[in-house]
């Protein structure tokens, strides 16, 4: 489960303190997905980021399986995002020195699971890239790279995944595919999705979509 | 485009980035070691000339058998020049009922034109002192032992009763090593009216003169077109053999440390402004898009790195004097040098054109961004420049010129930086394949340890460049420092407990016997003797000798000068046959051994026909064998050796070689016994060369370290190379769940994995050249020492642990919201 309460960032700017994020209040049961959505710089990604405690909030309090992330520094909230938490980032976020197979087995090293290659062969293969295992970042096409981020973010099978603009680096063909595996992947695992995006086909696949404007949560649309 | 404004207006942003201050870091730390070793390299040459200049007496030297005309001297003097007249003649003196046959040296003028002369006076305290006053004179120790007197007693010399005024302890000619009699210093006027200097005297004429080294190239230049065939000038750089060869070693090392420092400081620019490059290529697709021409795309970036450049320079060179200032300082202090001053303008121009060929050499990369399109801001890979590594080439090719500049000979410098690209070459083949058994050995491991290795295997090209960098200097480093010394201390303590300390000569036939007989009784040990006759070298194959010998100053003395020679039936001990056959018994009347380094020097090849003149007769010889000699036996050893039949009937004398404990009285009991005789004191004369030789390697090898540690500051930029990248996969790492301890441990485990693997190639590699030092040039087997390995993993390590320390604090540091970002 994910739960916020009164979640609020703000930041020191040039001209003074400015509010990011105010007064979020959300619960998303296990199994289920959420999409946020909200104009360009209504505070989606910064939302993102404080419920997967990639950052701290300045006001309110958030629970991610059950944890409380409010208290915690950024080392153990890295332990628990490395057991409960997979990431789909926008710009694929790949190691590009690193191929498919290394770059899932990156995650899976992590979690220390034993199997790591087998698991991470397994992953690709589920994506549709299992002759595709050696191939470098830059020898794959954008839906082929977003593929194995989508193989890095499950091969632990985390119960929670966050994905920033799963689509948004992909023409619609490649974005009805990634999309296609995300939720059969979600419900394969039951995931607790929440995702981010612009795409109202895509938050219309969730079970929940929040709605953000100038920093606030608004009626889900 | 208004560039100039653009360039100006945008002059604080690239401050701000990375690469940029990485590239000018590295130009500031490269300028910096530039004028370090720079003037360092000045001091030490300067510190070297004036101690070749000691020996020699001044810094240039006339010789000849005949008075020399006052009016060189009254010239050098108008030059602004120190000149001493000095002049020297073997002479009997007379104490009481003792006599002994002494080298007289008789000076005036401002002698000793360089160094001083040291006195020990009847106080027994040993002190400067100027030239003796009239009626006095000072006598070494040999001198006052033979005939019994002490500093303030009388003794006869010639027509004159002259006062020990002290005894001689140090006196800055290079003749006073080489004397073969014991010796008297007088003044000039006192030798002219002791009534010694008549018909038969034969005495040696020289005037020394000294001073600034333009006004001595001057004078020189002057003098030597006016010379006759019987004066010999000898100039600092044509000195003694012994000093010449470390005077060499010297000037090797320290262009050795100023290519080493200039192609990593290079290597550490160009890895920067490749990368910046890389950087630029966004702004200049998007330059582009706006419809600014290919030109002002490269000249807004040129512009900008070449004006951030400028305060680096002075900078560098600010901070290069200050350092070598210190650290001059400290070696003066720890070697007790009597360092000469820096001159920091004479540089100026040197370190100058360094810094704009270094510029040139690495400022290419940037021409990548002409090819920009500017398609790259809709498609980013689409039209990536592309990391041009041939640029590479420009200061690979740089450093020939840049050596040149410096003052190497081109042979030299050729020799030099083949040695460093050779060694380069095999250090990237051995990291290369380091780095590929670690790509076969990550797989079979786990978490971290897997991401690691895969993470170093996985960038052949860098790990290649810093881990060859790393290897490079670590062998120099470990060669100047461990190897050197290490090869010195284990060939002394090589050589045999009894190696002869001491010369006699001017034995003649009917001494020997008694002679041999008084030193076996005394205890000599390796006591072995040789005839010796002097002659001359007359024709070769036919010719004049003088038309076969290369004209250079250091083939003179076989041109027209004394040749030393021996003969025997038996090939000398010590000796090895390495081309033809040695002769049976007393072999023919036609047959002559030459010495191989001398057959080479003198382009001699057996077959070739020798004319000799010994005293009255000559002697036709035919060169039937070469001999390689072991020099470091300290054995009488001579270039030309005659089969016995070819030298019926000559005049000569002996010379024998043998060991002396410290304690023996054995010399002063049979040179007062035979007062012809001369001694050497071999041991006495290898102690001085010894200590020479040592005090000015150290000088240069603390110039070598200066330089290496200099490039290992500059390495460590260059390690940083990948930060960008680095810091974008750490925010991945982080988001994934990667602890910021664990995150250091995988960064300290690829940089210790390539200081691991830097220090087991260089260690490997400074071994292999200390066992062929040892093998080829020492001619002993070489032990690499255990420490030698511990030592270069010491310093690798610490490398590599800064450049980790470094590398963890920016990413441990880099938030993992960046990963949503990015």
């Amino acid at each position: 489960m994910i739960e916020a309460r009164g979640l609020g960032k703000r930041v020191d700017g040039p001209d003074g303190a400015l509010t990011i994020l105010e007064g979020i209040d959300l619960v998303l049961n296990p199994g289920r997905s959420l999409a946020i959505v909200g104009r360009s710089g209504s505070g989606k990604t910064t939302l993102l980021s404080l419920l997967a405690g990639l950052d701290r909030p300045t006001s309110g309090r958030s629970w991610l399986h059950g944890h409380e992330l409010t208290g915690l520094d950024e080392e153990a909230r890295a332990a628990l995002r490395r057991r409960l938490v997979g990431f789909v980032f926008q710009s694929f976020q790949l190691i590009p020195t690193l191929d498919a197979l290394e770059n899932v087995m990156v995650a899976a090293d992590l979690a220390g699971l034993d199997d790591a290659a087998d698991r991470a062969r397994q992953a690709l293969e589920r994506v549709g890239l299992g002759t595709r295992l050696r191939h470098l970042p830059h020898q794959m096409s954008g839906g082929e790279q977003q593929r194995v981020a989508l193989a890095r973010a499950f091969v632990h099978a985390p119960p929670i995944l966050f994905a920033d603009e799963p689509t948004g680096n992909l023409d619609g063909e490649n974005a009805r595919s990634v999309t296609g595996l995300l939720f059969d992947l979600q419900r394969d695992h039951g995931t607790t999705l929440v995702l981010v995006t612009h795409d109202p086909d895509l938050a219309a696949r969730c079970d929940q979509c929040l709605r953000v404007a100038d920093g606030r949560s608004v009626a889900p649309a | 485009m208004k560039l100039r404004r653009q360039i100006t207006r945008g002059l604080g942003a690239q401050l701000r980035q990375g690469e940029t201050r990485l590239f000018l870091a590295a130009l500031l730390f490269a300028i910096a070691a530039l004028t370090t070793v720079q003037l360092g390299a000045q001091r030490t040459q300067s510190l070297l000339l004036a101690k070749a200049a000691e020996v020699n007496g001044g810094d240039l030297s006339l010789s000849s058998r005949a008075p020399l005309p006052a009016a060189f001297s009254g010239a050098a003097r108008e030059a602004g020049l120190r000149v001493a007249d000095s002049l020297g003649f073997p002479t009997m003196l007379f104490a009481g009922e003792r006599q002994q046959l002494a080298d007289v040296k008789a000076v005036a003028g401002d002698y000793p034109v360089r160094g001083a002369l040291r006195v020990r006076g009847s106080d027994g305290v040993e002190r400067d002192a100027a030239i003796p006053h009239g009626g006095t004179a000072y006598a070494d120790a040999r001198l006052l032992d033979a005939l019994g007197v002490a500093p303030g007693d009388m003794i006869e010399f010639g027509e004159l009763d002259v006062r020990i005024a002290g005894e001689l302890t140090e006196d800055p000619d290079g003749s006073q090593l080489f004397a073969l009699a014991p010796r008297l210093l007088v003044r000039l006027d006192d030798a002219q009216r002791a009534g010694l200097l008549g018909a038969g005297s034969r005495p040696g004429y020289r005037q020394l003169f000294a001073g600034e080294p333009a006004a001595i190239r001057r004078f020189a230049a002057w003098l030597e077109p006016q010379l006759d065939g019987g004066q010999r000038l000898r100039r600092v750089e044509d000195t003694a053999d012994t000093l010449r060869g470390a005077y060499e070693r010297g000037r090797s090392f320290i262009d050795l440390a100023l290519l080493l420092t200039l192609a990593l400081g290079a290597l550490a620019m160009w890895l920067a402004l490749a990368r910046f490059a890389e950087r630029e290529a966004d702004n200049a697709a998007l330059l582009r898009c706006l419809g600014a021409s290919r030109r002002d795309t490269l000249l807004l970036p040129l512009g900008q790195v070449l004006l951030l450049s400028l305060p680096c320079l002075l900078l560098g060179m600010l901070a290069g004097a200050t350092a070598e200032h210190v650290l001059s300082g400290m070696l003066a202090e720890r070697y007790a040098l009597d360092l000469p001053r820096a001159d920091p303008v004479a540089a100026l121009p040197g370190v100058l054109m360094l810094a704009v060929l270094l510029l040139a050499s690495v400022l290419p990369p940037l021409f990548s961004l002409l090819r920009v399109s500017p398609l790259r801001t809709l498609q980013s890979a689409a039209a990536v420049p592309g990391r041009s590594a041939r640029w590479l080439l420009l200061p690979i090719l740089a450093l020939p010129v840049a050596g040149v500049l410096l003052g190497g000979t081109p042979r030299l410098v050729l020799i030099l930086i083949g040695a460093l690209v050779a060694a380069a070459l095999l250090c990237a083949l051995l990291v290369w394949l380091a780095v590929r058994a670690m790509a076969l050995l990550a797989p079979r491991l786990r978490g971290l340890w897997r991401i690691g290795l895969t993470r170093l295997a996985r960038k052949p090209m860098l790990a290649i460049l810093q881990g060859t960098a790393l290897t490079l200097s670590l062998t120099a480093l470990l060669i100047a420092t461990q190897v050197g010394p290490d090869l010195l201390q284990q060939w002394r303590a090589s050589l045999p407990a009894d190696t002869p300390n001491w010369f006699l000569l001017n034995i003649q036939p009917e001494q020997r016997a008694q002679v041999i007989d008084r030193l076996q009784d005394n205890g000599a040990a390796r006591l072995g003797h040789m005839p010796v006759a002097t002659g001359r070298l007359v024709s070769i194959n036919g010719k004049p000798a003088s038309e076969h010998i290369p004209p250079e100053p250091s083939m003179q003395r076989w041109r027209d000068g004394p040749l030393n020679l021996s003969w025997s039936a038996a090939m000398p001990e010590g000796n090895t046959l390495a081309e033809g056959e040695w002769w049976q018994g007393d072999g023919s009347a036609g047959e002559v051994s030459l010495e191989r380094g001398f057959a080479g020097r003198l382009g001699l090849k057996l077959g070739d026909s020798l004319g000799l003149r010994i005293g009255e007769r000559d002697v036709d010889v035919r060169i039937t064998n070469l001999r390689s000699t072991d020099w470091d036996s300290f054995r009488v050893n001579f270039f030309v050796v005659l089969a016995p039949a070819a030298a019926r009937d000559i005049a000569h004398a002996y010379i024998a070689s043998f060991h002396l404990p410290p304690e023996s009285a054995a010399i002063r009991e049979v040179t007062r016994a035979h007062g012809n005789l001369s001694a050497i004191d071999v041991g006495a004369i290898l102690a001085r060369i010894r200590e020479l030789v040592g005090q000015l390697t150290s000088a240069a090898q603390g110039l070598l370290l200066l330089a290496l540690a200099a490039s290992a500051l500059v390495l460590l930029g260059a390690l940083a190379y990948a930060q960008a990248e680095r810091r974008r996969e750490a925010a991945l790492l982080r988001a994934l769940g990667i602890r910021r301890r664990e995150l250091a441990r995988l960064l300290a485990l690829e940089w210790l994995g390539l200081g691991a693997i830097a220090a087991v190639i260089a260690s490997a590699l400074a071994a292999t050249a200390g066992l062929l030092l040892g093998s080829q040039v020492f001619q002993f087997d070489y032990r690499p020492s255990a420490s030698m390995f511990a030592w270069a993993l010491f310093a690798a390590l610490a490398v590599c642990a800064l450049a980790a320390w470094t590398a963890a604090r920016t990413a441990t540091r880099t938030p993992p919201a960046e990963s949503l970002r990015a």
